[in-house]
């Protein structure tokens, strides 16, 4: 229950348009893109600019009122949803304030689709090169929220490497800027500890990130193996070798089959157990042996084909089919679990073994789709909810492939975030003493725990934390 | 971690098209890719007012959650403009259009339509007081009064400015097609607005599509598409327009029939969708759709002829009915590339609606409007003098935009940009 | 545009004066060299509460000491070796005593490199570049050093091993911790052990001197010429001619610029700017001897700007400094470094004034000014993790009340 008046005090702020309170407007926000969790918030306020952000959190920093920060609601870990709380959506503050061409950043508000951002600086030869699958549609501050990856972060970087300062709002109401354009700063890195903490440490109001100029060259590369194991030795023969391609994708024939069906057919060999789609950029002196290169190294793991793509469009096909293969599989089955999983990349071969076995063993269809050249896995299972037995199956082999990545020196996320839906996983990852210096930090944030409450650390590891870090300094 | 619950209709709406067309709703896996192809959510901002939105809504109602007559929901579906943008932006292949049409038939079983979508889709359901209705817009047109209450306020004068928009150009050069005597055999839809409004544009259809080789055929008979009925969830209307069409252009002979108006084309191919619960006409619909084709495609298809020069700067506005629910884009294309001397410009976000939306403009005014001024400021900021469509809707709903705009560019259909290349090509003494 | 500005509030303090010596006579500190991060972390459990310390990697850091308190030392250099490194998956686990040139030799053999290069040199210790994240000329292209830190196990001033990150190239599991770590001069934990990402060493890696030209203007010319160069520098570093004579080259003011990559790729990058530059290749072993090139006894302060303003900064600082003074400027981050007395320091920083740098002093003296609201920030951060100041008291304080 929110307290009294608070509705209508933000309606004074933004405007009774953009302040949902009745149940079914509020059904819209009970998930973000992974539904399989609903929570029900109390409210959701829609600011249309800084200051209204601004006015939105101060008033409920005074009346005690916990929030939840909403970009686009496409994360995947249940990141977005507020139980009872209130939901911020920052989707109205969608302005570039800035590109500066030369020196190459661009200052954006938190509510820019990441392509947008893309496509405004395309005319000077630029880009912002995080590139989520979901880029057509997730926002700037979304994507600062969970330190998003993406297929070209292989050579480029995450949003961490790619944002220079952030203004943001803290829960107390605080405005406070965070790192500088020159990498400069006094003080503790609170631009890096507050990149990635999903929605906990404050709101974005506006961000500067770096722009990244075209290569010049660019080649984008399929190649088809008889068996996922070929095409995972290839992954680790190409890193290991010292090239470092601008992005290495990995899909297996479950997920090319979907890609196929859909109307973003890329043109996969259906017929292929996997395939890797490579890309390459730079400099064009010495690009094409680089190309040949892994071409070779393709071959000699065991690729049937490899073929490279011959004008921009084939180019953007290919990487359609790769981009949009998660919503792909809605078609396969009325139920998906979406998982993601970092294991160290000379691993890759085994433990995609082991999925497939976990996979045979509970008859589950496992269909990975995934950053091989980082080793962050997509091991994803479209299944028949319905049916009881398969649930509790897939459900299992989950929890199975989660704790083979985590024996192989892995980690239960790359990009998506811990959220709530992984939570479970934290202490396996981490000791007690680990997770209660994850909430000393938080508590420096926000000492009353009212940003996005319940997520990434696990509640009962912040009990010995109480009280508050300023009363006790 | 998991996909919703697949929907199980509640008792309440059991029989209901909404419950019939439930199973799509499953496909959705909640990715939110839909959201920025959708005009109304980024026009309103509300996610109520997006696809996924939309979605998340219908299974409320038939999961018992909400309810019909809760105008907080309905009024998000009474919002969506049915483009289908999102169609062609879903990965997962969630049949939206076919859904909210079913969610708009089971509305329109509960409460009536709004008095101004009662008035119009009677008219166009009774072929007299069509043409009666057409003749009168006419009429106003010659007077000259609509193109002067279209400089009133927006509020006020969009109607005026959409009639206005359609006063064809000044009687055109012509030329002679070229004769053929085994081209394949086309029939016209003429279509009510088209028909009544922009006669010109119909004229100079059967002219490039003669010079292209086909031979024109009547169909008399033809009545509506049944288009707008089917879209405001009028679907026993829509399929008695649907019948009528059906008898007529079988009796026609025609290996074609084609179509200027985008949104009638989307209509045509969906026939077989239509009347799939009528035994008697299924079979019947599905070779009449089979059949139907864009006169771009039909254009294409012979390359198309190349003209004369046309100097222009000119920018392509898909009409929403005919990039996402025909998934007709290549063509059009094809056909400006056939006119030299045309200098054709991106313009960003041009597979975006106009916010045209059949009668939406009418109905839903506010919304059309915000959705409308993004188009307006793309468009200027294209250059262009020109923004080709090809649906009388968007060319109203473009043209009156940017007359009461005072905008520089002007709307024009493909066929009559193409028609000015043949024409140009014979020279002004052709006839 | 985002550097904050020096303010007219801003008071420039000795650092004697904030910091007097020790009161421990100024006899050898106690001395305390665990050979484990379990060691440590028990050493820290059961230390007297009025125990107070200074941690101490290699040592080789000039100047710094002076503004620490502490009653007590600790010596990293007893965790010393890299305890894990996988080749092919481009990651190394060491812990924080080993020296970068220990590392550099290990992945050198499988053609691979941790491209950090702290101010200082090679001597100096993995967990000491981490904790002080001083960035070299490398990270304007390849990323500062809190971009190759993948994981960390610290020990927090009350002697609990807490361990964040992990051994993987992407990982969002949890707050992270180890930003907060890189940078902090230990004061919320020291630094026992830290995985970092590799590099494949480029095939080639070729450096060249050109000598500035006089004018700002000129100079930004060649700058953006080079800046926008395929492949972009790997590092573009400009030397005064005192810093330039002490590195062995000749005493003019001079840009040193370093691509790396594929043979082919660096040649053509050198062909085009040949076309407008006269290039002279100098040794690799340059870039050492810059960061060696220190005089122990200076004030080290940082200016940054756009890196669009940089030329004019650069010759408002070199116009200003004294003739013998040393300058350096990382081009693509719009910073110059300036080695001083700390009185040549105030007329740089009133000649500079009105091109409003931020200013960061690494060491000699003190910028007193208002606190901020991040300033109070890292107040409650510093007071969370570390509530009497234990660890490197002193630092990372200069902004308390």
């Amino acid at each position: 229950m929110l307290p009294v008046g608070v509705e209508r005090e933000l309606a004074d702020i933004v405007g009774a348009r953009f302040v949902l309170t009745r149940p079914g407007e509020l059904l819209a926000y009970t998930a973000d893109g992974l539904p399989g969790y609903r929570h029900d918030p109390a409210l959701v306020v829609l600011p249309g600019n800084r200051e209204e952000a601004i006015a939105v959190v101060q008033l409920l920093a005074r009346r005690k009122v916990s929030f939840v920060p909403r970009g686009a609601g496409t994360g995947l870990s249940g990141g977005a949803l507020a139980d009872g709380t209130v939901v911020v959506g920052l989707n109205r503050m969608r302005r570039v304030l800035d590109i500066d061409v030369v020196n190459r950043w661009a200052v954006v508000e938190p509510g820019v689709v990441n392509a947008h951002l893309t496509r405004a600086v395309a005319p000077h030869g630029l880009h912002y090169a995080p590139d989520p699958s979901s880029q057509t549609a997730c926002t700037i501050g979304g994507n600062v929220a969970e330190n998003a990856g993406g297929p070209h972060c292989l050579k480029y970087g995450v949003t961490l490497n790619h944002v220079l300062a952030l203004t943001v709002v803290l829960a107390n109401g605080e405005v406070v800027t965070l790192g500088s354009t020159s990498g400069e700063t006094e003080g503790y890195d609170l631009l890096g500890a507050f990149i990635g903490s999903e929605g906990c440490f404050g709101v974005v109001l506006d961000a500067t990130v770096r722009l990244t100029a075209n290569p010049p060259a660019v080649r984008t590369m399929l190649a088809d193996f008889p068996s996922i194991d070929a095409a995972a030795r290839a992954t680790s023969a190409i890193i290991a070798a010292g090239l470092v391609p601008a992005a290495l994708e990995m899909m297996d024939q479950p997920t090319i089959v979907a890609v196929e069906a859909s109307i973003y057919a890329a043109g996969y060999p259906t017929d292929a157990a996997a395939v890797l789609l490579v890309e390459l950029d730079g400099p064009d002196a010495g690009i094409d042996a680089d190309v040949a290169a892994v071409e070779r190294w393709c071959r000699d793991a065991g690729a049937r084909d490899v073929r490279v793509a011959t004008n921009e469009l084939d180019r953007q096909r290919l990487w359609q089919g790769r981009k949009k293969a998660f919503g792909a599989m809605g078609r396969v089955s009325s139920h998906l679990v979406v998982q993601d999983a970092v294991i160290p990349r000379t691993r890759l071969p085994e433990v995609l073994g082991e999925i497939g076995r976990i996979g045979r063993e509970e008859a589950v269809t496992v269909c990975n789709v995934f950053h091989a050249g980082d080793g962050n896995l997509h091991p994803n299972i479209p299944y028949n909810g319905n049916d009881p037995g398969e649930a509790a199956r897939v459900e299992r082999a989950m929890v199975r492939i989660m704790d083979a990545c985590i024996a192989a020196g892995g980690s239960v996320t790359g990009e998506h975030g811990i959220g709530i839906d992984k939570l479970p996983y934290m202490p396996k990852l981490f000791s007690e003493a680990s997770l209660a210096a994850m909430c000393r930090l938080r508590d420096c944030f926000d000492p009353e725990r009212r940003l996005n409450p319940g997520k990434v650390v696990p509640v009962r590891s912040c009990k010995e934390w109480t009280m508050a870090p300023a009363a006790r300094a | 971690m998991h996909a919703p619950n697949a929907t199980t209709p509640s008792a309440a709406l059991a029989g209901t098209p909404l419950a019939r067309a439930g199973a799509g709703l499953d496909l959705c896996v909640h990715c939110g890719f839909c959201l920025q192809a959708c005009p109304t959510y980024l026009a309103l901002d509300d996610e109520n007012d997006s696809p996924r939105g939309r979605l998340v809504l219908m299974r409320g109602l038939l999961q018992g959650d909400l309810q019909l007559t809760d105008e907080s929901v309905t009024t998000h579906f009474d919002r969506c403009l049915g483009c289908r943008g999102c169609e062609t932006a879903c990965p997962s292949g969630v049949p939206y259009g076919t859904l909210i049409e079913a969610t708009r038939a089971t509305l329109a079983q509960r409460r009536p339509l709004p008095a101004v979508a009662r008035f119009l889709l009677r008219v166009f359901r009774h072929p007299r007081l069509l043409t009666l209705a057409l003749a009168v817009a006419r009429a106003a047109r010659w007077t000259g009064v609509p193109a002067l209450l279209a400089r009133l306020p927006r509020d006020v004068s969009f109607p005026f400015a959409m009639l206005e928009s359609t006063r064809g150009r000044d009687a055109k050069p012509s030329y002679a097609p070229a004769a053929v005597a085994e081209g394949p055999r086309v029939a016209l839809l003429t279509g009510c607005v088209m028909e009544g409004l922009c006669a010109t544009t119909n004229r100079a259809t059967e002219r490039v599509l003669a010079h292209n080789g086909y031979q024109l055929v009547d169909a008399p008979g033809q009545r509506c598409c049944g288009a707008l009925h089917a879209h405001a969830g009028d679907v026993p209307a829509a399929q008695e327009l649907a019948r009528a069409n059906i008898a007529a252009f079988e009796r026609s002979g025609a290996d074609f029939v084609v179509t200027n108006a985008a949104g009638c084309g989307s209509i045509l191919k969906e026939y077989e969708h239509l009347l799939a619960d009528d035994p008697a006409w299924r079979e019947r619909a599905k070779g009449i759709a089979a059949r139907s084709r864009d006169v771009s495609e039909l254009l294409a298809a012979r390359g198309p002829r190349r003209g004369g020069p046309v100097h222009a700067t000119v920018a392509w506005d898909a009409p929403c009915h005919l990039q996402h629910a025909q998934r007709v884009v290549q063509p059009p294309l094809a056909v400006l590339g056939a006119i030299p001397g045309l200098r054709v410009v991106p313009l960003v976000d041009s597979d975006q609606c106009c916010g045209s939306a059949g009668i939406y403009n009418l109905v839903e005014p506010d919304t059309s409007h915000r959705v409308l001024d993004t188009k307006l400021a793309r468009i200027d900021a294209s250059g262009a003098d020109l923004v080709v469509s090809s649906n009388p809707g968007c060319l109203m709903q473009l043209g009156a935009g940017l007359l009461s705009g005072g905008h520089r560019a002007r709307a024009v259909h493909l066929v009559d940009l193409l028609d000015a290349s043949y024409a140009a090509e014979a020279g002004p003494h052709a006839t | 545009m985002r550097d904050s500005a020096t303010s007219g509030d801003t008071v420039m303090m000795p650092d004697a004066a904030l910091s007097p010596k020790l009161k421990s006579g100024g006899g050898p500190l106690p001395h305390l060299r665990p050979r484990s991060t379990e060691e440590l972390a028990e050493l820290l459990r059961h230390a007297p509460p009025t125990s107070t310390y200074r941690i101490v990697g290699a040592g080789s850091w000039p100047g710094i000491a002076d503004r620490i308190t502490a009653n007590s030392l600790i010596d990293l250099s007893g965790l010393h070796g890299i305890t894990e490194y996988v080749p092919g998956d481009l990651t190394l686990t060491a812990r924080a005593g080993t020296p970068l040139s220990v590392i550099a030799a290990t992945t050198a053999a499988h053609g691979q490199w941790l491209p950090l290069d702290p101010w200082g040199a090679d001597d100096g210790t993995l967990g000491a570049t981490l904790a002080t994240a001083s960035a070299g000329p490398l990270s304007a292209s390849i990323g500062l050093p809190r971009d190759a830190a993948l994981g960390i196990t610290v020990v927090d001033a009350a002697g609990t091993i807490v361990t964040a990150g992990g051994r993987v190239v992407k990982n969002v599991a949890g707050f992270d911790l180890v930003r907060l770590h890189v940078g902090a001069w230990g004061t919320l934990g020291i630094l026992c052990e830290v995985t970092v990402r590799l590099r494949p060493m480029p095939a080639a890696d070729r450096t060249f001197a050109i000598a500035l030209p006089r004018g700002a203007r000129d100079l930004a010319t060649l700058l953006s010429t080079m800046q926008r160069s395929s492949p972009a520098p790997l590092a573009t570093e400009l030397v005064n001619a005192p810093l330039a004579a002490a590195m062995g080259l000749p005493a003019v003011d001079t840009a040193c610029v370093r691509w790396g990559g594929a043979a082919a790729a660096v040649m053509a990058a050198v062909d085009d700017l040949a076309r407008t530059a006269h290039l002279v290749e100098i040794p690799t072993s340059a870039w050492a001897m810059l960061r060696s090139s220190e005089p122990h006894d200076a004030t080290v302060v940082r200016y940054s700007t756009r890196p669009s303003e940089l030329p004019v900064l650069w010759h408002a600082i070199t116009h200003a400094a004294p003739s013998d003074a040393r300058l350096h400027a990382t081009v693509a981050r719009g910073v110059v470094r300036v080695m001083a007395s700390a009185e040549h320091q105030a007329q740089v920083i009133a000649a500079t004034a009105p091109r409003q740098p931020a200013i960061i002093v690494e060491r000699g003296f003190q910028l007193r000014r208002p606190p901020t609201a991040v300033d109070r920030l890292n107040q409650t951060i510093r007071g969370a993790h570390d509530p009497a100041r234990r660890l490197n008291p002193g630092l990372m304080d200069h902004a308390r009340a």
